[in-house]
């Protein structure tokens, strides 16, 4: 392919493309032919110049910018020879062969790189001299330029990056140098340096998404020699929005991954993976984080825009070297260090601004005089005037602002990277936001003869939360339109008579909310080959998150009124020290074998709720807030708890030993084995220690000599694995012990005293729970990998489920007791597909679709010794108007977790009042929850996420759908507010007018506010442009607009479907929710 | 040659991280306790135990003066009643099923009372247990017998609400029911051996423990209502233990009965024998203002703020009648004598702080939604004020009233706790002590004593002792003939109205079971007992429900 043409002539066929065309008097013309085949740029680029009496270098100057051509060339070139130069539709070996006439400079086409040099300077010489320049660009097979190759010279961290066409240029590298091309999804290749001062490099594909590398816990694998099922997310293929959580980029993008999130900047998102399995709520739900190889490091913790892959792992067979912390997945972050030779500067941000995405439509003041005159009533307070709408009072448009600032180098034998990132989002609710300072360094060093490398990593979050009230959502929905904000006086319009009734406005203005987190996270690692394929590795780790509480409810507050001003301030510290450590053999032999070992040992120590409260009332300004505790002076109005707070310092310790074993025969069987034994000192002394195996195994079956002939198949790999792996998220280091603690006071002496009694009961069985998987995978390729994909199968049981069961006391010293009991199951199917629909030089669609299936029982809830009725566990209770303590849900044997047991509506009689059914069928007014019946499930048949990825020349565009089907929601919302007869009270939505008035009984929860929670989502979508900036030096510039959340389909009445669904008590939709929010965005990256 | 070489080398450089690997590689799992009380300090000092002992008494403020054992005692009765407005305070139907006797085996009311009641029980085993390695002595004697009075304490409950329960004597135990005659011998015993080791005196040491008087007021209730509980009446029991206490000299009738159940009432108050200590702040309980009267008043008539006030409990017209309210030509509510027990309720119009009337704006529709003039909507100004009468205009199913401002104010009310402007107004607490044996109750029980065939002692009659409690409220002296049993029982209404009192009495007069203002029907005779409760009978297979309940 190499080109060096020198003194030539015209190509013939120029000669006659230049006489079919007329000619023009134009200086320069181009005309660019550019097809979808894959031919080579120099031969089908066809170019008009006419230029008379010019130097050499300004014909040059012209072609560059008329066409992707670039020219190389050192200073020993002349170029300020004078020509002519007239031709038509030319390709460039014709003009080029006119232009150098008789000038002894040679050039030699590498496609759109043209290297030129003198004819009679022999380079020969100067290869065996110690420095030497190399350049040369980059392509892929079909002659595309490639970014962002890593070229570096073997041996050395030197090095650098291709330029956005494909250009790179090394200086100064020795004369017997070798080279070094990476790319990720590429063929690495080396080139010996020699006497070449100019290399052009074609890389050749891997087979897409098969030769990715995946992180599997202690160590990373090609994704082909995986025998466990993993997904890999990078970082452009992450949803990008206003988020204040990395987890939310991951949304709709794993299969079997639940993330939902309501639009409050400062809550966490609920997460699930492959269903529920556990009734313990918080961390026990949430999936096990593993931060740049630091186990329980915090993912809140870490900037968005530093994360440059997360992997999931699924199934116990992957996970179960995480022991018993693992049973909810393990998630990976890796965040961006510069690879060998790379450096980078970059800025990415963006300006967004959120609105709130659909609200209730609630009565308007006149509409709510006029609906009460139908029945001759008045709204209360009504002062005659007022049309308040409350929800507009205390909503706006929330304005968000991100900037990221990264570095990254290799020098050589340190790398250093660092990070600072700035993000500041105002939530749609006034006075909620969240503004959060992260930054990140890592440096490290090889030494010891470039055997070992020293590394330091340290990162801290700074994160300050603007909160409000729960209290707030229902008031603004249901706060009376026709009352005032302010009284004659200035003062908050307040109707103190019902409990949780406050005015919205002064809910956010008198009652003060906010959370500052500081996170700090560090780590020193070493790595040391101790000879050919044996390495050990260490770490220790220490993190400490700090979070402090403050609460200010002013003096005329109406949630704290007769206390004149309540002031709390709390503060504590959750923090863990980690020191982990492993060796790692890796050893093929007699050619097809190959077996990698691991030997690990972990001890961590976390002590938890390490802090102090402060609480004071009876101020005398509301000015100083939170600020000036000493200045309130009641402390007898507030309880000891209220005071002090029940924060207690307590550590937990947990130390394992973990193996594993790899064996890889000719690619084609591949078997993984691990087994970790965890000990913990939160579990009974019985159950201290427990033992967490897993098997596995793959056959590629594209690699068996019979596959050989076929074409349909590029990849084809079988996986089935069994792994057992534990839950002890979320737990109390104090869980199984006897605890005495406060249970009330007791008068001594004329005063009182704490009640020192027992609170909890010793369990020494207590253990974790276990969750065994089996998983069975099938990876495909067809087309040369054009499309891949994957299904997985699997049934994840877990057993020993721990929930509070009710003891006798006697023989218990307390009414309850923690226990192993219940058994959960999770089944399910899963499947992804990726595919490249089209792609050509100019342009390109990739598309990704998943789909997940999974379904939950609740398989046992009961064992010998503890029982749980027939019934279940009554749960989920929403409260309202006569409805104190009635559930909506019930956990029992059979049914899946978020059953929803309710009233059966039984239509309304003459006068309009809905009746229920009893259990005996009867249509009754009243019926109580023996009668409810199971009336559906939160749990979704179907999760999917659709995403799609255009280019076009220099403009991207894609989009993202994702939505979840066949699940049931309890629109309690709804039902709280349809309440035609308190309507005096209470505000009532635009839907109520279609119902009854006289219906006193519309607001029982019933089966007529269950309804289906299915919906599509318009989830993002993006339209970006790459600005072409090298001139200023700029490596490449790339500005998007995207927005979020932009529409979604759904049969589901209330203002969103997407409801939190972790937790014990999914799918209830309470009118305390923060709503969704839309949002645009206005972002740029630059890379220098 | 030299590969070899590297390779030795390299592996002793393994070997030196693999000893280094195990030296480092503890499993030692012991964490020290920092900050929680566990069996390894506590209790280990003296001073631990009068925390220790703090539980027995923990949830005494929160269950007896206004939790479930108040709401089984009153609701149950003629004496209050908790109807719904419009939906509201439905609440599963838990005050319409008391109200009317149609109680089941999960009513929350049985449960709670259940779960106190033996929860007290098993925190004095536990005790029991763990004190038992003290060294003896007059300390350890005086403990026990405190804990052992408690746990009979526990056990009247629970012989008076559910009769039949298990005896449990020591924490292991896991007995079967035992038949409430058998419950009322182990009090009995329990109590007569504890007697020695019980403090005499009164003072604010022993305010609201235990004291040898207590176990006298104790033995003579149950004495005084043997009859029910056991079958056998023991009217002489019963005088001679209202003798203990009246002649302790320990005790006297306070001259002011008000007093007794203002806010800041407590050891000075001479009548207690044994008070349940609330404090607004640190107990729960003390709930009364918040269910008797409306927002209007705890703001303009008692300084207590504007709070959320529920206006919920009323007295019955039943009740009310045995009061000397009655309505004057003019159609005012005027007290026709000087008794002072008189001014606990609130009736017909009311006035504020400052003496004015107090005025609610509201519509002709809101006062009475059944207005059906031809201006609902109309403004009206009105004098709030509170009717004797209470009826239902809901469904009747359930024991519905409306939700007007007519409804709201149905029912006279009680405010024998007097409203407490230093009150929690979160939870709304209030800091009366709740007198659960007081010398009005003894004088009285040994003239019923008497008046059902015991013999008199001391030259008491029933008429001296009855008078001596009605002289105090300066209500007009009983002559003779005047103090029948039947009068006798509308006297201890007067007297215990809100105390907790009137179920005990009703069952023992045998009118427990007479229809009431919205159950017309007598009810069945087995509802003088509650149900052991569902989830009890599941946790214990050898529990017996109650007869009638299966």
């Amino acid at each position: 392919m190499k080109k060096n043409r020198c003194n030539d002539g015209f190509m013939p066929f120029g000669n006659q493309i230049l006489k079919k065309m007329k000619l023009t008097l134009l200086l320069l013309l181009l005309t660019l032919f550019s097809g979808f085949a894959a031919d080579v740029y120099s031969q089908s680029t066809k170019l008009t110049i006419r230029m008379e009496n010019v130097r050499i270098e300004e014909v040059l100057g012209r072609i560059e910018d008329q066409s992707k051509f670039r020219f190389f060339y050192n200073d020993e070139i002349s170029l300020d020879k004078r020509v002519s130069v007239d031709l038509s539709d030319a390709t460039i070996d014709n003009i080029l062969g006119q232009v150098f006439q008789n000038t002894g400079i040679e050039f030699e086409i590498a496609d759109r790189q043209i290297i030129l040099k003198n004819s009679s300077n022999s380079n020969n010489q100067r290869a065996s001299q110690q420095e030497k320049t190399v350049s040369g660009n980059v392509t892929d097979s079909s002659g595309a330029p490639l970014p962002g190759v890593s070229i570096v010279v073997k041996g050395t961290n030197v090095g650098v990056i291709t330029d956005g066409d494909g250009r790179y240029l090394l200086k100064g590298i020795p004369a017997d140098a070798t080279l070094i091309f990476s790319f990720v999804g590429m063929k690495t290749k080396e080139v010996e340096v020699g006497n070449q001062s100019v290399i052009r490099v074609v890389m050749t594909e891997e087979a897409i998404g098969i030769e990715e590398i995946v992180a599997i816990g202690y160590g990373t694998m090609k994704k082909s020699d995986l025998t466990g099922a993993a997904t890999v997310v990078e970082a452009k293929d992450m949803k990008r929005g206003v988020q204040s959580s990395p987890m939310e980029m991951l949304q709709g993008k794993v299969p079997g991954l639940n993330i939902t999130k309501s639009g409050d900047p400062t809550e966490s998102p609920a997460i699930t993976l492959r269903g529920p399995s556990t009734m313990r709520k918080g961390a026990a739900m949430e999936p096990f984080y593993v931060i740049d190889g630091v186990p329980g490091a915090s993912i809140d913790a870490i900037s968005p825009d530093d994360i440059v892959r997360i992997d999931v792992l699924r199934d116990a067979s992957s996970t179960a070297i995480y022991g018993s912390r693992a049973a909810n997945g393990v998630i990976m972050v890796t965040t961006r260090r510069p690879g060998a030779g790379e450096s980078y500067i970059s800025y990415s941000g963006y300006a967004a601004v959120e609105t709130i995405a659909n609200s209730w439509d609630m009565l308007t003041g006149d509409q709510l005089r006029t609906y009460l005159a139908q029945i001759d009533r008045v709204p209360e307070n009504d002062d005659g005037v007022s049309n308040i709408d409350w929800q507009d009072e205390v909503l706006r448009d929330g304005i968000s602002q991100n900037h990221n600032v990264s570095l990254g180098g290799a020098v050589n034998k340190s790398r250093y990277s660092a990070s600072l990132n700035y993000f500041d989002n105002n939530g749609i609710v006034k006075t909620t936001a969240r503004e959060r300072l992260t930054g990140r360094l890592s440096v490290e060093h090889q030494t010891l003869n470039d055997k070992a490398v020293l590394g330091f990593n340290l990162s801290y979050t700074e994160t300050e939360d603007g909160r409000v009230f729960n209290e707030l959502f229902e008031n603004m929905l249901d706060y009376l339109p026709t009352q005032p904000i302010y009284n004659e006086d200035g003062t908050f319009f307040e109707n103190l008579q019902y409990s949780m009734y406050q005015n919205p406005v002064g809910l956010i203005t008198n009652d003060k909310l906010e959370r500052s987190t500081r996170n700090v996270l560090t780590n020193v690692t070493l790595k040391v080959d101790i000879f050919k394929g044996l390495t050990y590795d260490a770490s220790v780790a220490y993190q400490r998150t700090s979070t402090e509480n403050r609460t200010f409810h002013g003096r005329s507050s109406a949630m704290t009124p007769g206390m004149n001003g309540v002031a709390i301030r709390d503060i504590y510290a959750d923090s863990f020290k980690q020191f982990e450590n492993y060796f790692s053999y890796e050893k093929a032999f007699a050619q097809k074998h190959n077996l990698k070992l691991l030997l690990g040992y972990s001890w961590q120590e976390n002590t938890f709720g390490d802090g102090i409260r402060s609480a004071n009332s009876n101020f005398v300004t509301d000015d100083l807030a939170w600020n000036n505790m000493g200045l309130g002076s009641s402390p007898d109005k507030l309880s000891m708890t209220d005071r002090y707070g029940d924060t207690l310092v307590s550590k937990l310790r947990m130390i394992s030993v973990y193996s594993r074993i790899n064996y890889n025969y000719d690619n084609r069987y591949l078997l993984q084995a691990t087994i970790r034994r965890d000990g913990s000192s939160a579990f009974g002394a019985n159950n201290q220690w427990g033992t967490f195996p897993s098997v596995s195994a793959a056959w590629r079956l594209t690699n068996e000599r019979f596959m050989g002939d076929q074409r349909l198949f590029s990849d084809l790999k079988l996986r089935a694995g069994y792994g057992e792996s534990g839950n002890s998220l979320g737990f109390d280091p104090m869980i199984a012990r006897l605890k005495y603690g406060i249970t009330g006071v007791t008068f001594v002496g004329g005063q009182l005293i704490q009640a020192v009694g027992v609170t909890q009961n010793a369990n020494p069985d207590l253990k974790w729970e276990t969750t065994s998987v089996v998983n069975l995978g099938l990876d495909f390729g067809f087309l040369d990998n054009r499309i891949t994909g994957t299904i997985e199968v699997y049934n994840k049981k877990t057993t020993d489920m721990i929930d509070s069961y009710p003891v006798r006391t006697p023989p218990y010293m307390y009414g309850s007791l923690l226990a192993n009991v219940g058994e959960f199951s999770n089944k399910g199917v899963e499947f992804q597909l990726n595919a490249t629909v089209i792609k050509t030089d100019k342009f390109k669609w990739l598309t990704s679709f998943n789909i997940s299936h999974n379904k939950n029982e609740v398989v046992s809830l009961s064992n010998d010794f503890f029982e749980t009725p027939e019934k279940g566990i009554y749960t989920g209770s929403v409260g309202g108007v006569g409805q104190s303590g009635d559930p909506t849900q019930n956990i029992m044997e059979g049914k899946p977790l978020g059953s929803f047991f309710t009233r059966k509506w039984a239509g309304r009689d003459e006068n309009g009042v809905s009746m229920f059914y009893d259990a005996e069928g009867v249509k009754q007014y009243t019926v109580t929850r023996d009668d409810f019946y199971f009336a559906g499930s939160a749990q979704p048949k179907l999760m999917y996420g659709w995403s799609n990825e255009f280019t076009y020349g220099n403009f991207d565009l894609s989009f993202f759908i994702r939505g979840v089907y066949g699940n049931d929601i309890l629109n309690s919302t709804l039902a709280a507010l349809n309440n035609p007869q308190s309507a005096t009270r209470f505000n009532v939505p635009v839907f109520t007018l279609s119902e009854p008035i006289d219906d006193y009984n519309s607001f029982f929860l019933s089966d007529r506010y269950i309804e289906s929670g299915s919906y599509l989502r318009l989830d993002n979508a993006t339209l970006g442009y790459t600005i072409d900036v090298r001139k200023l030096g700029i490596k490449s510039a790339r500005v998007y607009v995207t927005g979020s959340n932009l529409f979604v389909i759904t049969k589901y009445r209330g203002v969103d479907p997407e409801v939190n669904m972790g937790g014990v008590n999914p799918g209830i939709d309470t009118a305390g929710i923060y709503p969704k929010t839309r949002s645009f965005m206005l972002g740029l990256n630059v890379n220098f | 040659m030299e590969m070899k070489n590297i390779n030795i080398k390299s592996l002793c450089l393994a070997a030196v991280f693999v000893s280094l690997l195990l030296l480092i590689a503890c499993t030692d799992l012991e964490v020290p306790v920092e900050s929680e009380l566990v069996p390894e300090n506590f209790p280990t000092e003296a001073a631990h135990y009068d925390a220790a002992k703090g539980p027995i008494y923990g949830r005494l403020a929160g269950d007896i003066s206004s939790g479930s054992y108040w709401r089984i005692q009153t609701l149950t009765t003629d004496d209050h009643v908790l109807p719904a407005r419009a939906g509201n305070w439905d609440d599963g139907g838990q005050f319409r099923e008391a109200h009317r006797h149609t109680w089941t085996v999960d009513h929350s009311w049985a449960e709670d009372t259940w779960s106190f009641g033996f929860s007290g029980v098993t925190a004095c085993n536990q005790l029991l247990s763990l004190f038992a390695n003290q060294e003896e002595g007059p300390l350890k004697d005086a403990q026990f017998a405190e804990i052992r009075m408690m746990r009979a304490f526990f056990y009247y409950i629970m012989m008076d609400i559910f009769g039949n329960v298990p005896i449990m004597k020591t924490f292991d135990e896991d007995p079967a029911t035992s038949p409430r005659a058998e419950v009322f011998s182990f009090i009995e015993s329990e109590v007569l051996a504890v007697i020695p080791n019980l403090p005499e005196d009164v003072n604010v040491e022993t305010y609201g423990r235990p004291t040898k008087w207590m176990a006298h007021a104790l033995l003579h209730r149950m004495y005084l209502n043997a009859q029910v509980y056991t079958g056998q009446a023991k009217w002489n029991e019963a005088i001679q233990q209202a003798d203990f206490v009246i002649n302790s000299g320990k005790f006297a009738l306070d001259a002011d009965f008000l007093s007794m159940f203002k806010p800041d009432n407590g050891p000075q108050i001479k009548e207690f024998i044994f008070a349940v200590v609330v404090d607004a702040f640190q107990t729960e309980g003390g709930i009364y203002s918040r269910y008797s009267i409306s927002s209007e008043l705890s703001n303009l008539k008692y300084g207590m703020g504007t709070r959320s006030v529920s206006n919920a409990h009323r007295m019955q017209p039943e009740m009310f009648e045995k009061f000397d309210w009655e309505k004057n030509t003019g159609g005012q509510w005027v007290c026709t004598t000087q008794d002072v027990r008189n001014q606990t309720i609130l009736i017909g119009p009311q006035y504020d702080s400052k003496g004015n009337p107090i005025l609610i704006k509201t519509t002709y529709s809101k006062l009475n939604q059944d207005y059906n003039g031809p201006t609902p909507a109309k403004d009206t100004t009105w004098h709030l004020s509170f009717s004797k009468e209470i009826w239902l205009r809901g469904d009747p199913a359930k024991m519905d009233c409306a939700n007007d401002l007519t409804s709201q104010f149905m029912g006279a009310r009680s405010v024998k706790f007097y409203p407490d402007p230093n009150w929690n107004p979160t939870p709304r607490y209030e800091n009366h002590d709740f007198p659960f044996f007081r010398l009005a109750e003894v004088i009285m029980g040994k003239a019923e004593a008497i008046m059902r065939g015991g013999t008199p002692t001391g030259g008491d009659t029933p008429l001296s002792l009855v008078n001596q409690v009605r002289a105090r409220a300066h209500a007009a002296l009983y002559t003779q003939g005047q103090l029948s049993l039947d009068e006798l029982l509308d006297e201890y209404a007067r007297e215990f109205q809100h105390e907790a009192h009137r179920r005990t009495d009703l069952i023992r007069f045998g009118k427990f079971h007479e229809p009431r203002l919205f159950r017309p029907n007598v009810s069945e005779s087995y509802r003088q007992l509650f149900p052991v409760p569902s989830n009890q009978m599941n946790l214990n297979p050898k529990l017996t429900q109650n007869p009638g309940y299966n």
